[in-house]
């Protein structure tokens, strides 16, 4: 087995454990009545849905877009790419991840999620809902999911 | 192992792989705003209100009543040995026929034939199952909503337990052996 395999069978059953239902259309419905229950706790609800699809605010992102980079002193302006120049893009655009898909997932996971930017709603309406911001793949490639198989496997430093 | 763990054991795993999640809360508010603006989720609190309506039990019922199935229908039955001792055996003496109903294939059939009022199991919580479980909830006799916004949920009966000591439950199991 490579080592390629090996992550990508650990991501599975990551998944298979950790994630337990797709909720997408039950957040389409209740996120098109915002607003309009009579209940209270109903309009609550329905809010929460709808603050789910809003995008996930990609800071990085954004500001590589708009000109700026990381270093380990702090960022810095950089020099545009050559693919931009030859594209001629502007830069000022907002560059947060559209949400796609919506998860019922493990409190442990939902707390992996959340430290790497994911939105995730911890209580709603008992469930700890996740907003995956990609669609039309196994969960188990997503590249945060990947992150989370790599942080979880990652060998342990050997003491001096 | 003996054979009561080993029967625990397949139930456990199966309720690992089949049943997904607790949705009680969920359904709950949505039964409780039933009569919204937007159709779709009017429709939606609508199939929430169904899913928290208790389950008729007409077999149970049959059976108080004083009657057992075999293949050729439902018969008079005689007292149980708990019955006789806890004095509940009276109704053995209080009819005086017909002592078959062959005419009624379910247990329904036969609470309509005879005015028996079925008794009404209460609903306690909802869970997310997989489809093969809920294909063999619904055989059970339980309550599963097998649309519920693009979920299949099921309606259960008890609380305060592990789901795999449901009797449902061990009832598929022993099925599965």
């Amino acid at each position: 087995m490579t080592d390629t395999e090996s992550k990508q069978a650990r991501a599975s059953r990551l998944i298979q454990q950790e994630v337990h239902a797709c909720v997408s259309n039950l957040m389409v419905t209740l996120a098109s009545g915002a607003g309009g229950a009579p209940s209270t706790t109903l309009n609550t609800l329905t809010k929460q849905a709808l603050e789910l699809f809003s995008p996930i605010p990609g800071y990085d992102a954004a500001a590589f877009d708009a000109g700026w980079t990381q270093s380990t002193a702090g960022w810095f302006w950089r020099e545009p790419t050559t693919a931009e120049i030859e594209a001629g893009t502007a830069c000022f655009t907002f560059s947060g991840s559209r949400i796609f898909e919506h998860w019922t997932v493990s409190p442990g996971l939902a707390d992996e999620l959340e430290a790497r930017g994911e939105k995730v709603d911890r209580n709603f309406a008992g469930l700890n809902v996740w907003a995956r911001a990609t669609t039309g793949q196994a969960i188990s490639i997503d590249a945060v999911i990947e992150s989370i198989v790599d942080e979880m496997y990652a060998p342990t430093p050997e003491p001096l | 192992m003996t054979d009561t763990e080993s029967k625990q054991a397949r139930a456990s795993r199966l309720i690992q792989q089949e049943v997904r999640a607790c949705v009680s809360s969920l359904v709950s508010t949505l039964a409780n705003g039933a009569g919204v603006a937007s159709t779709d989720l009017n429709a939606l609190t609508e199939q929430a209100l169904e899913l928290c309506l208790p389950i008729l039990d007409y077999e149970e019922a049959a059976y108080e009543a004083g009657w057992a199935k075999s293949t050729e229908g439902w018969f008079w039955r005689k007292p149980t040995a708990d019955e006789i001792e806890d004095g509940t055996a009276d109704f053995y003496f209080l009819r005086s026929g017909p002592f078959v109903r062959s005419d009624a294939t379910t247990a329904r059939d036969l609470c309509d034939a005879e005015d028996i009022e079925p008794h009404e199991l209460e609903i306690f919580e909802h869970w997310i199952v997989s489809d093969w479980l809920a294909d063999k909830l619904e055989a059970k006799g339980e309550n599963v909503d097998r649309e519920f916004a693009g979920l299949t949920v099921w309606a259960r009966t008890t609380t305060g337990q592990a789901i795999s000591i449901d009797a449902v439950i061990e009832s598929i199991v022993d099925d599965l052996a």
